[in-house]
């Protein structure tokens, strides 16, 4: 049991996790050796529209989108989330500046390591909920499973508690985002 | 959700006020140079709201005639005359084609890669008042007056680069050691071509006075490769 745990859960999360911070300095240390060190600045952008992109689960599980699978928001969610990180890390690159941005990084990766913990449970709420079903006797497919009890899964305890923590740490995070992103504006010429 | 949305516009304002109040610690990307060190709390001092730090600023406290003559509080600075005489003649508004700030207390880390293309045309040949101290006294850069540009690039200083294409083209019975045609050594102004089995002087006598031809004691003047007839 420990073992099915450990490989099919805790171990891919985890590397996830550190494959985002490994990919993060190697690209931050290939751009700056190629001189290729503005490209930051752009990526900083980038990460940001993806990172606003990967809300649409949210829009969906508040049904302000009525159409498509919650699962494939979800996983649209985790992905545009790693990706988005991982162009903002970059972004920030490896200068310990001005403390608003740098608040606004680690309080990212926090979240994001907060997202992959998150995914650890609903999976584990999932296969109980298969596994309930299953000792119930019903004869149901895990794709129906899916399908008929995904927002059941949602509403388990566990997962509430782990959303009052995740919710309101990106609720700080998009301010610190948003008086950087304004501050950046104000202070710098884009054109 | 609204509970949410009350904490996030919460903080927004509470973070925007404390950037406002302490700037150099919540925004200021890196410590400004000495000079600009009391500046650090006003960032509008140099920085023009959404349009970045413009040159009209710099030139509020540096006048152009006074840099590296006088501080900004007028008083005299040690004699550079090279640094004096370069900033006169750039245009003055072109500081921040070299400047910049916010990398550390050193004033030297903030200069940009320099552009030999922020210079004007007259000056871009003027290389000798920055670069005096680089030109070596051999006899090869003894012949050399103002035109560096023929062998050194804008990207570097050295290596430099001749092309020797642009007087005669090396071919392959050509390639030989620069002292079997530049025989003086350093003085690659003077050459000869009859230190070879090949072009003995009766030789080439012999065949150029037999078509009429006199003047042949500049070979390079007709013959820019190793071709057998002549350009002119």
């Amino acid at each position: 049991m420990w073992k099915s745990v450990l490989i099919q859960r805790t171990l891919p999360l985890t590397l996830s996790y550190l494959l985002l911070i490994i990919a993060a300095i190697s690209l931050d240390y290939f751009l700056h050796v190629a001189h290729f060190a503005w490209i930051g600045r752009y990526m900083g952008i980038a990460g940001t529209v993806l990172l606003v992109f990967s809300f649409s689960y949210s829009v969906r599980k508040r049904k302000l989108i009525h159409n498509g699978a919650l699962k494939f928001f979800l996983w649209l969610h985790c992905k545009a989330g790693w990706i988005g990180t991982l162009m903002i890390l970059i972004h920030s690159g490896i200068h310990f500046n001005a403390l608003l941005p740098w608040a606004a990084t680690l309080l990212m990766l926090v979240v994001t390591a907060s997202g992959h913990v998150g995914q650890y449970l609903l999976k584990k709420v999932r296969d109980e909920v298969k596994m309930k079903i299953k000792q119930l006797g019903l004869k149901v497919s895990d794709e129906e499973i899916d399908r008929q009890h995904y927002w059941d899964t949602l509403t388990v305890k566990t997962l509430e508690q782990w959303r009052t923590l995740h919710i309101p740490m990106v609720s700080v995070l998009m301010a610190l985002t948003l008086i950087h992103i304004l501050s950046i504006t104000f202070f710098l010429n884009w054109m | 959700m609204r509970a949410l949305l009350i904490v996030f516009i919460a903080l927004a304002i509470i973070f925007a006020s404390l950037a406002a109040v302490f700037p150099e610690v919540l925004l200021n990307p890196g410590a400004l140079m000495q000079g600009h060190h009391s500046f650090e709390k006003e960032c509008l001092s140099c920085h023009k709201p959404f349009a970045g730090a413009t040159t009209v600023q710099c030139i509020s406290c540096h006048k152009q005639r006074d840099i590296s003559v006088r501080n900004v509080a007028g008083a005299w600075l040690p004699k550079n005359t090279t640094k004096a005489l370069f900033h006169r003649a750039v245009s003055a508004n072109s500081c921040l084609s070299c400047h910049t700030d916010h990398r550390g207390r050193a004033a030297a880390k903030a200069l940009k890669p320099f552009m030999h293309e922020a210079l004007s045309p007259v000056q871009q040949k003027e290389c000798l008042i920055c670069h005096l101290n680089k030109k070596p006294q051999d006899l090869l850069h003894r012949y050399a007056q103002g035109n560096c540009s023929e062998c050194h690039g804008k990207k570097q200083w050295n290596p430099a680069t001749f092309d020797h294409d642009r007087y005669f083209r090396l071919d392959s019975n050509h390639s030989v050691s620069c002292i079997t045609c530049h025989t003086e050594p350093g003085n690659y102004r003077k050459y000869t071509c009859c230190n070879c089995h090949e072009h003995s002087p009766a030789r080439i006598a012999w065949k150029h006075e037999k078509e009429g031809i006199l003047n042949y004691q500049n070979c390079m003047k007709c013959h820019r490769d190793g071709s057998l007839e002549g350009g002119d």
